[in-house]
């Protein structure tokens, strides 16, 4: 079933640090997921991707994963766009931050992400977190024809 | 009146009873002469009778002594003007009355009837009478007798004599009185008195003198006055009492020299106060001194004199400015300091007022606080900067009225010179409020710090991980190990900047305090700490946990850190640990005691300090921190943390926290 299904997925990681970028897609590769990280290096790059002026998109993105701390339009603010976009009304997003402020989850919470997760110190805790956002896109795919 | 003229030749009669005895001669001898010639001497007896008895009458009637002829049953025959007259009566009332009926005294009348009986007269001298029908008249004395007319062997009558000498009686009891108050007067008085004649020698020496000059009075009287007065003044003395004597007038000396003593009989001497005064009796000059002895008076004046240099002494040596106004606010005094300070003499400042002395710049500082001293009458104080002669002081003047009768009487004013103290504290606050500062930039540095720090380091171990994760067996046996020390060593840096950065938050994040549960955040510490508890089978029990009001995160956070000591350091028991909490006045006292190693007593205080480990690291992992970060969240919530502990046997952590209500 799993292999059916299983195509390369589009995911728009926005994150200023590429030693981050470059070791997440590392992991991906690691546990054998099909997975294409598509890189932001901060908010302005990720607003034209997901919001491009000719309204044509470049790609077609599979979920959306953000870091808060990022330079010129801060993760949340982006977070606070992609939701009031009707036409990202059903796009996934998912948080990965350093931080663990009790009020940035909250936020993030309520403007509706699937999972907030915090960057850990240990390797096999983040292999943990890939696995998660690979089983969701899984499980995603099955739900929608 | 009839009655009267008919009785008085029988009186007379008895009366003349040496006539009545011629009278029976004759009769007798009659029979030998003719009767013609019997007749004569009849006439010529007759005459005489009535010669004598005219005599008579008119002595009784003119005499001051009243007198009355009683028969021998005491009735009387007749009375004179003046025994009437006292009586109130006229001389035709008594006749025939009987003398005991007017006047009813049984021992009158034993001595009337006693002078019938012996026939001897009787005289008695300012004898008492008290006559019982008139009372009011009070006791009155009477010189009397009572002589008894003879007629042969038989008593015929008596003939009463009265004087009364009740006046005289009564002027001499007077004198008597009058002399025993003065005496009374004399002997108790609180002054020695002494009288002494012309020739100064001692007549009246009292009860007081003989107690203060030590003679008694029979050794002294008679003596010269100069036995009492020391022997360098006793010309004097004698010079004093002639020009007095020459004077003639009382004079009152009061004694205000030092000089004037007088000499005891042991020989000692005693200051003394004294009046003269000289009355004149029978021709002769009596000087009567009254002397008071004033030792104890000289004695408490001296003490107050000694005080008052004592007082004044440590007035003008004390180390800050004292003064003293009048009334009015003028300077009285000015001790040393003071003047040192405003370089004047007590000459210039004595009598003056402030505003005489100073500018105005100086006395607009504290002379209205002078004059509110004045106006309420209650002290003042008040603090100012002054400058005087080119120095700047920061002074603190009291103002102190002293009040007689409602009424200012004086002003003591003090000043303080704070200067030095103000400028003390001036730096000392600023030195506190650059700490504050360099403080509140140091944990905000240590937070970014510490934040920026995580980043590279995550870098390190997520590579590192990554590294012995895909690469595992592929490299050198070495390299694994290498990789292992690496990976140990960022963990345990990240810990600590971990810790490092809750450390700082606490003041760095600065959240309103809110009111929680207690037990609701025990509840969730252990609920988060579920795994650490189970492996341990440590058991925690708590109660009476209040209300409070802090940052429930902190809370979270100490308790948090509180448990976990308690089970890390735990014996070879299973860990018991009780929280419980006590209400002390307006503070929360929360305890956590368990059974665990414990502290070494020396190092209950040390154990709050950052970094500081008392174990070695590998039985107890940590960073040191965990205790100081309960110091810095007690301290945020206004309260203190500390250990009673003792090695190998439990530890009982305290924290108090503020109560709100």
């Amino acid at each position: 079933m799993k292999q059916e299904v299983s195509k390369y997925w589009n995911i728009l990681l926005v994150e200023d640090n590429p030693g981050d970028s470059y070791l997440l897609q590392e992991c991906f590769d690691l546990t054998g997921a099909q997975v294409n990280l598509i890189v932001a290096k901060d908010g302005r790059q990720a607003c034209d991707i997901l919001f491009p002026p000719n309204k044509k998109k470049l790609v077609e993105l599979d979920m959306v994963l953000l870091d808060l701390n990022l330079p010129v339009v801060n993760g949340k603010e982006l977070l606070r766009r992609i939701r009031s976009c009707p036409a990202l009304e059903s796009m996934p997003v998912a948080i990965l931050s350093s931080s663990g402020n009790q009020d940035d989850i909250r936020y993030c919470r309520q403007l509706g992400v699937f999972s907030y997760y915090i960057k850990p110190d240990e390797i096999e805790e983040l292999m943990l977190i890939v696995k998660n956002i690979e089983d969701y896109l899984v499980d995603e795919k099955c739900r929608k024809p | 009146m009839k009655g009267t003229e008919t009785e008085k030749p029988a009186e007379n009669r008895k009366l003349s009873g040496g006539d009545k005895g011629d009278y029976t001669a004759v009769s007798y001898s009659g029979m030998l002469f003719e009767r013609n010639e019997i007749q004569k001497v009849l006439e010529k007896n007759e005459q005489k009778l009535k010669e004598t008895s005219d005599l008579l009458e008119t002595i009784l009637g003119n005499t001051s002594s009243m007198i009355a002829c009683l028969d021998s049953n005491f009735n009387f025959i007749k009375v004179n003007e003046a025994y009437a007259r006292a009586d109130g009566r006229t001389t035709d009332f008594y006749p025939g009355k009987n003398h005991f009926e007017l006047f009813p005294n049984e021992e009158n009348e034993a001595i009337f009837r006693n002078t019938a009986q012996t026939g001897e007269p009787y005289f008695a001298y300012a004898k008492p009478f008290e006559y019982e029908y008139n009372k009011e008249r009070g006791v009155s004395y009477w010189d009397w007798s009572l002589c008894p007319v003879k007629d042969g062997n038989t008593i015929s009558g008596f003939v009463l004599t009265l004087i009364d000498v009740t006046e005289r009686i009564k002027a001499v009891q007077k004198v008597e009185e009058s002399q025993k108050r003065l005496d009374s007067i004399i002997s108790s008085a609180m002054d020695a008195i002494i009288s002494i004649d012309h020739s100064h020698n001692i007549i009246l020496f009292n009860d007081t003198a003989e107690r203060i000059f030590l003679y008694n009075r029979q050794e002294i009287m008679g003596e010269h006055i100069s036995i009492l007065i020391p022997h360098e003044f006793r010309p004097n003395h004698d010079n004093y009492i002639k020009d007095f004597a020459l004077n003639g007038t009382a004079v009152f000396k009061k004694d205000e020299s030092k000089n004037h003593f007088a000499l005891k009989k042991d020989g000692t001497l005693f200051p003394f106060e004294s009046s003269v005064s000289q009355t004149v009796i029978n021709g002769e000059k009596i000087f009567t001194i009254i002397i008071r002895d004033i030792t104890d008076r000289k004695k408490s004046e001296e003490v107050l004199k000694l005080n008052e240099a004592r007082f004044r002494y440590a007035l003008e040596n004390l180390p800050f400015s004292f003064t003293i106004y009048d009334a009015d606010g003028r300077y009285q005094y000015m001790n040393a300091h003071a003047r040192q300070i405003l370089r004047k003499e007590p000459d210039q400042i004595i009598g003056r007022k402030d505003n005489e002395l100073f500018s105005p710049e100086i006395t607009d500082k504290y002379v209205p606080l002078l004059e509110k001293c004045i106006k309420t009458k209650k002290p003042q104080t008040s603090e100012f900067r002054i400058t005087l002669l080119n120095r700047k002081m920061q002074l603190i003047a009291t103002f102190i009225p002293i009040l007689e009768n409602e009424k200012i009487y004086q002003i003591l004013g003090v000043f303080f010179n704070v200067t030095k103290q103000r400028e003390a504290e001036e730096s000392l606050n600023r030195l506190v409020e650059d700490l504050n500062r360099s403080n509140k930039e140091l944990e905000q540095f240590a937070y970014i710090a510490s934040h920026d720090l995580q980043e590279p380091l995550r870098m390190i171990l997520w590579y590192t991980g990554f590294l012995s994760k895909k690469y595992k067996g592929q490299l050198d046996p070495k390299a694994d190990e290498f990789i292992n020390f690496i990976t140990s060593a960022a963990s345990r840096m990240s810990s600590l900047i971990r810790d490092l950065l809750s450390y700082g938050r606490i003041n760095a994040v600065n959240k309103p305090f809110v009111f929680f549960e207690c037990s609701d955040i025990i509840k969730d510490v252990i609920a988060i700490m579920r795994p650490q508890i189970e492996e341990n089978n440590a058991v925690i029990t708590y109660d009476n946990l209040p209300r409070i009001k802090g940052d429930p995160t902190l809370f979270r956070q100490l308790w948090q850190n509180l448990i976990s000591n308690s089970i890390k350091f735990r014996s070879n028991l299973p860990p018991e640990i009780t929280i419980g909490c006590e209400e002390k006045k307006n503070k929360w006292i929360f305890h956590i005691k368990d059974n665990g190693i414990g502290i070494e007593t020396e190092f209950n205080e040390k154990v709050f300090e950052i970094f500081q480990q008392l174990h070695e690291r590998d039985r107890y992992p940590g960073t040191g921190i965990g205790l100081a970060i309960c110091r810095k969240i007690v301290e945020r919530h206004g309260g203190k943390i500390w250990v009673e502990s003792e090695q190998n046997s439990g530890a009982a952590f305290y924290f108090s926290i503020m109560k709100y209500s």
